[in-house]
């Protein structure tokens, strides 16, 4: 019994709350009202229902998984609105996505407060989980756009230093020095940015329309991985233009 | 006998002054004494701004948001600190890029986290 009850919450529970469970260790004492964010948090309530699955043990840990989703979505909300980055239509997309989640979240909630049938009860706590996937699309979603989105507005910032240091090689041209390897430099700054953006503009078009029942089929994954991937190497572009405009100032000196 | 006199008068003025300059600190809140931390960064900022005029004529950069893209040079340098001569514009521009990588770098550690989350 205890094997079949791990399995069906293994999709809600994942992680931290199973394995602090099974290794004896509980490390949230409480839930309180809005609830925690972190993975883990609800296993009091877990191992509540491992001890014995009642209607009372399945509601309390429904709703401590639902809170802790709650948690994170207003904290997500509250990063996007501070995001100086973001593009409004981006952020717009992400807000109302956050919205929709939380509505669903709190129908499903009232469900399962409201159900009395352990069968159904533990449906319900398992769509907590797929029916969302707050915490492996959601807030990664939102995260990736938002890292997409600064390298974008990178661009502008570089062409402000392209702008300076282009004038120092012409000044310094004018002087009659030997601009060869400043020009270089900034060709080579150019380029990085070029490639940088080449590898974020796709990204917000790509992860905005991504759907639980997408990850739930195995589609969205590899989506939100790639692009995890082709920001890592935007950024790592932007850092290699950064070096190439000091480089060029340093050759100007 | 006069030579000794003399030292014992210079010794008590000696005195005189230094007690009178530590009364006159303690009466300003003690420029000399220890200043309790701040509570906050914010009060912890605001003594670094009041002080900078004469402690730090050199610009002093201001904290800003992780996500922040605005430049980060709060010239707080008084008006009767001289300006900085040497200045670049160019690295304000560019510790304006460090800000947006240490944003992704944030998001890209904020994505992690998301799938961490136990679902």
């Amino acid at each position: 019994m205890k094997s079949r009850l791990t399995a069906l919450f293994a999709s809600v529970a994942l992680g931290g709350s199973l394995l602090f469970v099974s290794a004896g260790i509980v490390t949230a004492a409480t839930s309180p009202a809005t609830g925690p964010s972190g993975k883990g948090v609800c296993a009091t309530e877990f191992a509540a229902v491992k001890a014995g699955a009642t209607v009372d043990t399945l509601r309390a840990f429904g709703d401590c998984e639902i809170n802790r989703r709650f948690t994170t979505l207003t904290a997500l909300s509250s990063k996007i609105s501070a995001s100086m980055v973001m593009t409004p239509s981006d952020a717009a997309a992400l807000q109302s996505e956050i919205s929709s989640t939380t509505a669903g979240l709190t129908s499903l909630r009232a469900t399962i407060d409201a159900e009395t049938s352990i069968p159904a009860l533990k449906l319900d706590i398992v769509k907590i989980a797929t029916g969302f996937r707050v915490y492996l699309l959601v807030v990664p979603q939102a995260n990736l756009v938002n890292a997409a989105d600064a390298v974008l507005a990178a661009q502008s910032r570089f062409a402000t230093v392209k702008t300076n240091l282009a004038a120092r090689i012409a000044a310094a041209k004018a002087a009659g020095r030997d601009t060869t390897a400043a020009q270089a430099d900034l060709d080579a700054m150019d380029a990085s940015v070029t490639q940088a953006v080449d590898l974020a503009s796709p990204l917000p078009a790509a992860l905005l329309p991504l759907t639980p029942a997408e990850y739930n089929a195995g589609t969205a994954g590899p989506v939100l991985a790639n692009a995890r991937s082709a920001l890592v190497q935007a950024r790592d572009q932007l850092k290699s233009a950064v070096a190439d405009a000091k480089a060029c100032r340093d050759a100007l000196k | 006998m006069n030579s000794q006199v003399r030292s014992l008068t210079t010794l008590a003025t000696t005195a005189l002054l230094v007690g009178a300059a530590v009364a006159g600190c303690a009466k300003h809140d003690g420029a000399g004494a220890v200043q309790p931390a701040s509570s906050t960064p914010a009060a912890q900022w605001s003594q670094v701004a009041e002080a900078a005029p004469t402690l730090a004529p050199t610009p002093i950069e201001a904290p800003t948001p992780i996500d922040s893209a605005a430049p980060v040079q709060a010239g707080v340098a008084g008006a009767s600190a001289a300006p900085n001569a040497t200045a670049d514009p160019l690295d304000s521009q560019l510790s304006n890029i460090d800000n947006l990588l240490n944003s992704i770098n944030s998001s890209l550690s904020g994505a992690d986290a998301g799938t961490s989350g136990g679902e």
